[in-house]
């Protein structure tokens, strides 16, 4: 450790923060320190809660329902903290160790430093002050072997934290411009997902509804069952994730060698799992991604493949050539609408951040199913009054997890929306041009998800066919939303990703107001749902499709009403481009 | 003589600095204009402003007889010129003929003609080997080449180009040259900015000097040329201090 260089990189650390903090203007400031502060509160909060509970519940309790808490608290920390990774796959460092690889500094040292700055999230500021302080305050309880607890606990914290900087600076060097690699990010994000509503999932699933009544407590009860089976003690003993409640419970019956081999075995997992993340890193940033090893066959075929083309190229007149997807003519469409629009589809049909848009609809449709009905009798139980509303609220519910991007439009074109603003094209036609870019990524998969509804939960299938129609119905009306904002408050997206860069807090406060207020935007396709129900509770005559019917209306009214803004929000963006340029693009940073 | 640019009086500031303080262009028809001055001058900022990438906060600029601060004006004025940026606009995600297909489509070009410029610009910018790849993928030098395609596909009379020689291979700079060479000859007008004197004296049939965002200098080529060399006038232009190397005596 040289301290001198120390002191630079946290002076570089402290100068770069201040910086973006006094670009960020007094909203800015504010904000970050609010920030800081609910940090610290946090922090303290789970340490005084922490302690007492350690303290008091904990005091004298027996060893199995130390377990049962530990392994939980595990499960918790466990759950959240992959929550916060989804919010942020991609190695983001505090450093960028590229931009210091050639200083003569000890790159570990910018690595650990690194390392360290990636546990400041919410789930750490509370897990690690909260779990020490509750081995602390059952120290005060039972006697000081449960100080033991507390390296026990802080290496189950590092090994989880140092085996997820491995995970993403492996992810990071896929990102590298391999972009059929690109797609492993979606396979990971989709496995986090699962592993994270896996539990949910399969206890609703396996338990058929009538032995949902038992609740939680049930739960808990088959939890305690399962403790005393040969196969918990077994996963307790070989399962690392197990060992920090394993190790708390043994402490329990004052033996403390499963403790200490806990904690040792943890600190070594932790160790080994930073050295990984170091020499790849390392590598990383030298540029030996080991694309040209591991990926070797991918890569070769791949060659294989190309050296063929050039030989026929020659030769080939432009005819023959099948039409790219970008010079398909579009029925009814102006071509230039038409040709951004299928130019702006192929281009997010290569980006890793739309897949995962287009995963999620059927993600959603699982974790809703699972956990509001559980299986179908269940749902039966439900009043049908609840099933009409079903397929309008699952179509906000999609629309919702799209708003990142259909708010911000020109966000993810980033750099290529220069050359849209030097194009003569009317500007209303750009803005048709992108909102049917956007249409099949927000229309198919929902179709399809309304489609199956009928055939995992018993919802009436004039409410899905209704639902069908409410779907362009909404969108249009979300795209007239997508439009004024993208247009207003438009702001820079990292690639790769959806995570909002450059974003001032004026804009960040606006944005979340729009994102809570979006139900008041879904509220035309709700009227058809409402109004069958008001029927129906009038009694009018149940033959009678109210909802079907309505939703045809609100559809040609969105129609007119997407016709109607296009030409003002057009001439709105002419005047505007300048602004929205500076806005998603790098030039300020 | 016709003006292919005119501005006056324009000028942009960024915060407390002027980066473009009341600039009087004048630019004929169908001349090769080289845009000279030291980093940091203000010369992207200039052409982004020419271009309309960037609002002036003052003085107001005519391309071809269009008055730019009219937005319909300058649109319709877009269709006539080519651009290639500082930071070049490409779509990360599309190969080089999807980029130039979306490009001649979006100037309502026929599609048989698209996809013959189409397929002579990418053999001529040697880029018709690289189907397969992404712009995302492509060096420097090569998205170089695909934006000056993309500013060429739709026959502009007019092109503006920021730095174009910067990071591009010895070939391709000949090639680019050529290319230059051919537009002028066809009567484009060109306006490029560079801070390399070299490719300027022998291409550009007249230069401004820009220096601290002020013009400093506005001439035809022949005249420089009959009054000494254009790095003398350069330097005495923009006003540079040799001496200054010679305070890291410390550097052996
Ligand atoms: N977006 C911006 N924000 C703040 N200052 C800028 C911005 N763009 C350019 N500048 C400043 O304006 C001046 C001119 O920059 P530029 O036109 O890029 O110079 P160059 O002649 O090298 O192309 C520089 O001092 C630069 O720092
Ligand atoms: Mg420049």
């Amino acid at each position: 450790m040289n301290w001198q260089q120390l002191r630079a990189i946290l002076w570089l650390r402290s100068r770069l923060s201040w910086n973006q903090l006094r670009k960020g203007g007094p909203l800015g400031f504010v904000m970050a320190v609010l920030g800081v502060v609910s940090g610290y509160m946090m922090a303290l909060g789970a340490s005084i809660g922490g302690f007492l509970a350690g303290w008091h519940l904990l005091g004298n309790a027996s060893s199995s329902t130390l377990l049962i808490t530990w392994d939980t608290l595990s499960f918790l920390f466990l759950f959240l903290w992959l929550m916060g990774l989804l919010a942020e796959l991609q190695r983001s460092e505090s450093l960028d160790m590229g931009r210091l690889l050639h200083l003569p500094i000890h790159l570990s040292q910018v690595f650990l430093f690194n390392y360290a700055a990636s546990h400041l999230t919410p789930s750490l500021l509370m897990a690690a002050p909260g779990m020490v302080a509750i081995a602390l305050g059952m120290t005060v309880a039972r006697g000081p072997s449960f100080l033991l607890v507390i390296p026990l606990a802080v290496g189950f914290l590092l090994m989880i934290t140092a085996w997820t900087y491995c995970l993403r600076g492996w992810l990071a060097a896929l990102m590298v411009n391999q972009r059929r690699k690109r797609s492993i990010l979606v396979g990971v994000t989709v496995a986090i997902v699962l592993l994270g509503q896996g539990p949910n999932l399969y206890m609703n699933l396996s338990r058929g509804g009538s032995q949902r009544h038992g609740g939680p407590g049930r739960a808990a009860g088959d939890f305690t069952q399962w403790l005393h089976t040969p196969g918990a003690s077994a996963a307790h003993r070989y399962l690392p994730l197990l060992w920090l409640g394993q190790g708390v419970a043994s402490l329990g019956e004052e033996n403390l060698l499963p403790a200490l081999l806990g904690a040792a075995g943890c600190w070594t997992l932790a160790g080994l799992g930073l050295r990984r993340a170091y020499r790849s890193a390392l590598r990383f940033y030298t540029g030996d991604t080991g694309a040209g090893r591991v990926t070797a066959p991918p890569a070769e075929t791949g060659e294989t493949a190309r050296p063929a083309s050039p030989e026929t190229e020659p030769g080939r007149t432009p005819g023959p050539r099948k039409p790219l997807l970008v010079e398909w003519e579009l029925p009814w469409v102006p071509p230039d609408a038409g040709g951004l629009a299928l130019a702006s589809f192929r281009s997010m049909w290569r980006a890793p951040e739309m897949k995962l848009l287009l995963l999620s609809p059927l993600l959603m449709l699982m974790v809703f199913c699972a956990a509001l009905f559980g299986s179908r009798t269940s749902a039966r139980a439900l009043p049908p009054e609840f099933l009409t509303l079903i397929p309008t609220a699952l179509i906000m519910f999609l629309f919702l997890g799209m708003t990142q991007l259909l708010l911000n439009q020109f966000g993810l074109d980033r750099n290529a929306f220069r050359s849209l603003v030097l194009l003569p094209t009317p500007r209303d036609r750009l803005l048709l041009g992108k909102n049917l870019a956007f249409a099949p990524y927000a229309l198919v998969p929902a179709a399809l998800v309304l489609a199956s509804l009928p055939l995992l939960i018993p919802v009436p299938l004039e409410s899905c066919l209704a639902g069908l129609i409410q779907l362009p119905s909404l969108y249009l009306i979300v795209c007239i939303l997508g439009n004024v904002c993208s247009i207003g408050v438009p702001f820079r997206v990292n690639p790769g990703s959806m995570k909002p860069t450059k974003q001032s807090a004026g804009t960040m406060l606006l944005l979340a107001g729009i994102h809570l207020g979006f139900p008041l935007v879904c509220i035309p396709i709700f009227i058809p749902p409402a109004a069958e129900l008001l029927a129906r509770h009038f009694g009018f005559p149940p033959l009678v499709p109210v909802n079907l019917l309505l939703s045809i209306p609100v559809l040609a009214a969105a129609i007119l009403a997407y016709r109607a803004t296009l030409p003002p929000l057009g001439r709105w963006l002419q005047r505007r481009e300048k602004e929205v340029l500076i806005r998603v693009t790098h030039e300020v940073e | 003589m016709s003006l292919a640019i005119e501005t006056t009086q324009l000028a942009r500031q960024f915060g407390n600095t002027l980066a473009v303080d009341g600039l009087n262009l004048r630019v004929p028809k169908g001349c090769f204009y080289g845009f000279l001055g030291p980093n940091g001058a203000g010369k992207s900022t200039t052409i982004k402003m020419l271009t309309g990438l960037l609002a002036p906060t003052g003085g107001s600029i005519r391309i071809l007889g269009g008055e730019m601060s009219d937005p319909d004006v300058a649109r319709e004025t877009r269709r006539r010129i080519g651009v290639v940026p500082e930071h070049l606009g490409l779509y990360d995600n599309l190969t080089a003929r999807e980029y130039l297909t979306f490009i001649g489509r979006m100037y309502l070009m026929p599609r048989d003609v698209i996809q013959d410029r189409t397929q002579q610009l990418l053999e001529v910018m040697g880029l018709q080997n690289e189907e397969k790849k992404l712009t995302l993928e492509f060096s420097h030098g090569m998205k170089k080449k695909l934006a000056l395609a993309g500013a060429l596909l739709p026959n502009p009379e007019m092109l503006f180009l920021d730095e174009p020689f910067e990071g591009v291979d010895a070939v391709s700079s000949r090639l680019l040259r050529d290319v230059l060479k051919r537009c002028i000859s066809h009567g484009v007008t060109l306006f490029l900015t560079s801070h390399v004197l070299e490719i300027v004296e022998k291409l550009c049939t007249e230069v401004g000097i820009i220096a601290r965002g002020r013009l400093v200098m506005q001439e035809p080529m022949d005249q420089i040329r009959a009054s000494g060399s254009l790095e003398e006038r350069f330097l005495s232009a923009v006003g540079s201090d040799h001496l200054e190397a010679q305070k890291l005596s410390w550097l052996e």
